[in-house]
């Protein structure tokens, strides 16, 4: 149990800084479309920031989407464990995707400015993947031994 | 007709807080459902303009009419509805008024401008004269402050629609940005994009989010816009023709979430705003004082604050906000609208269900205005 609490916080940690850093750069991206010059230190500087600024709200969203979305993974995984792998991606990578397109369809607005593009929904949904990746390396039941 | 007083009493002996003034605020009328706007009628009436889709006009004794018959209706959802209400410059004479609203449908909306002649309760020959442009799908951020210049031509504040930000930067677009147009809708020869190919012939000034604040200085000439800023982004800025005010690449604002909408902060080539709020405070409605009943007062702007609950009172000297006050927070509500009336006072509209016209008048009771410190008092007027 306490394997599966780490490797929880684990994977919400990966898929908020990751998704951090893609929101981060996501903006960035719609400020360069507008014919806006941003050096590589404002990038750098812009990604520490959200990382740090995103917890009140984008955090909860993470780790509630995840929460949601692993078990589901799991639940498939007892029936078929040669899935393991896959499915763990597949489920953060589902859940990252569904959380501001679920946001959007409730509150009529994107929370998520670069989830408004396919590229910036599809790279909250890498986030998330990554962060099932690290669930299911970090939950690998030890070997008997 | 019922008023409800508020007395105030300012005596601050502090010599640094300027514009000391003793008022009265008197409820002209309450029960409105969520007024946006007002204007006032040379003959003392006031038509105020509500988002839930409706004018009533009220009388100066505080009759409250049912609403004013012939105006289109509207889309009236989360920040749609009715907005802006003024009358034309010749108004004396041809009765006529001029109404922004949100128009259309949840797929496809936008502000639009109607105009029509005023004839008792009824408005007729109401043609729509503008419609901003693309329409959009979300029912949030439709600018729509209007006023006249003393050329006679009408300036229009547009929104971003929240989703769509990157098109305020568009000058082709005519979201996110203040608008210039004839009364009768055409394009002014003198609009900056008329002929150079630049951008839509309309658009005045973009770069803007959402702004709901719009007031001539009559006595410089300069023209004066706040806008909602994303989190901690509220600014005030002096609107210049063909200016870019740098929305959403250039922001002292955030988004909700915590990250930055851009990295900039200021950029060449983008108007500073003169002066900005961090934390938001909602800014909406923006007067400058006129008027006579409070000398302490003229040429102060004052902006309301649906967010703080008060009205903000800013001296302005040499192109820069010298001093900032917050003012009426008594009221306990989210300040929609603030205007000089014709009467040299300020009315303020608050934004609720049960929205209040509140007049601020003179102090009557001379002992209170030499009263140190907050003298409150509350009574029930006829």
């Amino acid at each position: 149990m306490i394997k599966t609490i780490y490797s929880f916080a684990g994977a919400v940690l990966a898929t908020y800084v990751l998704g951090a850093i893609f929101v981060s750069q996501g903006n960035i991206a719609s400020v360069v479309a507008l014919g806006f010059e941003v050096s590589g230190g404002q990038r750098l500087d812009a990604a520490l920031h959200d990382i740090v600024n995103m917890t009140d709200i984008y955090l909860p969203l993470v780790s509630v989407s995840l929460l949601l979305g692993l078990p589901v993974a799991f639940a498939v995984i007892r029936k078929k464990p040669h899935l393991r792998m896959l499915g763990y991606v597949l489920a953060g990578f589902v859940a990252m995707i569904a959380m501001p397109v679920i946001m959007k369809m409730v509150l009529g607005l994107s929370g998520i400015a670069p989830t408004r593009t396919h590229v910036g929904l599809l790279a909250q949904g890498l986030a998330g993947g990554v962060g099932g990746y690290l669930f299911c390396r970090l939950s690998t039941p030890s070997a008997a031994g | 007709m019922r008023f409800t007083s508020l007395l105030l009493a300012l005596a601050l002996s502090n010599a640094s807080l300027l514009a000391q003034a003793s008022y009265t605020l008197e409820t002209v009328a309450e029960d409105l459902n969520f007024p946006w706007s007002i204007a006032f009628t040379p003959d003392g009436d006031y038509l105020v303009a509500m988002r839930s889709g409706e004018v009533r006009r009220i009388s100066a004794d505080g009759d409250v009419s049912p609403a004013l018959e012939g105006l289109p209706a509207s889309y009236v959802l989360s920040q749609g509805g009715y907005f802006d209400i003024t009358l034309d410059p010749d108004f004396a004479d041809n009765q006529r008024i001029y109404l922004s609203f949100a128009y259309g449908t949840p797929e496809q909306n936008g502000t639009r401008i109607v105009s029509g002649t005023l004839e008792g309760n009824q408005v007729k020959n109401v043609t729509p004269i503008f419609t901003v442009s693309p329409l959009k799908d979300t029912a949030v951020h439709y600018g729509g402050k209007m006023l006249f210049l003393p050329d006679d031509t009408l300036v229009m504040t547009t929104g971003d629609g929240f989703e769509y930000r990157e098109a305020a930067q568009d000058t082709y677009n005519l979201m996110g940005k203040i608008i210039r147009i004839n009364s009768d809708g055409s394009i002014p020869d003198d609009n900056p994009y008329v002929s150079n190919g630049l951008g839509n012939a309309a658009v005045w000034s973009y770069g803007h989010r959402n702004p709901q604040g719009l007031v001539l200085d009559e006595t410089t000439g300069r023209l004066y816009s706040h806008e909602h800023g994303a989190k901690g982004g509220d600014e005030l800025n002096l609107i210049k023709p063909a200016a870019n005010y740098g929305w959403p690449a250039v922001t002292k604002g955030i988004n909700y979430s915590g990250a930055y909408v851009s990295p900039l902060r200021s950029a060449p080539g983008i108007e500073e705003p003169l002066t900005y709020w961090d934390p938001s405070i909602g800014a909406s409605g923006l007067a400058i004082y006129e008027g006579d009943a409070f000398p302490e007062w003229h040429g102060k702007l004052f902006i309301g604050a649906l967010v703080d609950e008060e009205v903000r009172m800013l001296t302005i000297s040499d192109g820069e906000v010298k001093d900032e006050q917050a003012i009426f927070s008594e009221i306990g509500a989210r300040i929609r609208d603030v205007r000089t009336g014709p009467d040299g006072m300020l009315y303020l509209l608050t934004d609720s269900e049960q929205g209040k016209v509140i007049r601020v008048v003179p102090a009557s009771d001379a002992p209170n205005q030499a009263s140190l410190g907050i003298s409150m008092t509350t009574g029930q007027g006829q």
